[in-house]
């Protein structure tokens, strides 16, 4: 009787040690980082994006958390800024400007103390907005695309708090414009656009 | 786009519908122009500024010369033309 009950104390007490361990470890794992950005970003490919327009330039804040293990959640906002590079196939509108979300799950890797490396998927929302030229009112565009790329993350300090961050991405951008030809409704509507990003990134 | 004075090079084409402008180009020294822009219900026109648009030729049924000669009338829906041929006068 005796012997059975110090296995079973035995018992208690192993699961709520270990309980407590797995617990702890999981909330000391949850970081936070906010990184303000600069991006630049072109179309490739035959689409109005790549004919139209030069480079977008842009700027934003992104805030990521590590979730668990090494994965993690993401958003970025940007605000792109581009020059028209050949309005005949855009219209009788002005230079565009941009509001671009992406939202992102990441793996990290650490390669050495203070270089890491992650993998991200996501989805973005774009926003597209240009001034008719004669001041008659806007064009307003929205679309959406998957997004895959990486991260270079160069750690700045002993502590790990500010870090250099250096990333490149692929975001597919679809929207649904419609034309009688199908080629010109594919032209006005797809594109893959490829952009390099340098931030700042704060841990907390 | 078949002209005959070079100063034609030098005026704009225009997208018109409304009277609202939705998109400009200019003309290659071979004539040929490409036009396109956001689309907006309602019927457009192409236009031209000072000449006059003698015949012009496209498979697109409907579309026809205005009064005043400077623009071709595109019927209403019409996304997607191809002006085979313009002729000023």
């Amino acid at each position: 009787m005796i012997k059975k009950i110090t296995l079973f104390l035995v018992i208690i007490f192993s699961i709520s040690v270990f309980g407590q361990r797995r617990k702890q470890s999981w909330t000391e794992n949850v970081r936070f980082s906010v990184d303000p950005h600069t991006k630049v970003m072109t179309a490739l490919g035959n689409n109005f994006l790549s004919d139209s327009f030069g480079y977008f330039y842009g700027f934003g804040i992104g805030l990521n958390t590590n979730l668990y293990k090494n994965f993690g959640l993401g958003v970025e906002y940007t605000y792109f800024l581009a020059t028209i590079k050949d309005r005949d196939r855009f219209g009788y509108l002005g230079a565009p400007s941009m509001n671009n979300f992406d939202w992102y799950v990441f793996h990290k890797d650490k390669i050495a103390e203070d270089f890491f490396v992650e993998e991200l998927l996501g989805y973005s929302t774009y926003r597209l907005k240009s001034p008719f030229l004669d001041n008659s009112g806007t064009f307003l565009e929205g679309n959406s695309g998957v997004h895959f790329g990486g991260k270079s993350i160069y750690v700045l300090d002993v502590e790990g708090v500010q870090e250099v961050v250096f990333g490149a991405r692929v975001n597919l951008y679809n929207s649904k414009i419609g034309n009688a030809d199908p080629e010109i409704a594919r032209y006005y509507s797809k594109a893959v656009l490829l952009n390099f990003s340098l931030a700042y990134r704060f841990n907390f | 786009m078949t002209y005959s004075d070079g100063k034609f090079l030098e005026n704009p084409i225009h997208l018109v519908v409304d009277k609202k402008i939705i998109a400009e180009t200019f003309p290659k020294e071979s004539g040929s122009f490409v036009l396109a822009g956001p689309y907006e219900k309602g019927a457009y026109k192409l236009q031209l500024k000072n000449f006059r648009i003698k015949s012009f030729s496209t498979e697109t049924a409907g579309c026809k010369i205005s009064s005043d000669s400077l623009s071709i009338e595109i019927p209403d829906g019409v996304t997607y033309i191809i002006f085979n041929d313009i002729t000023l006068k």
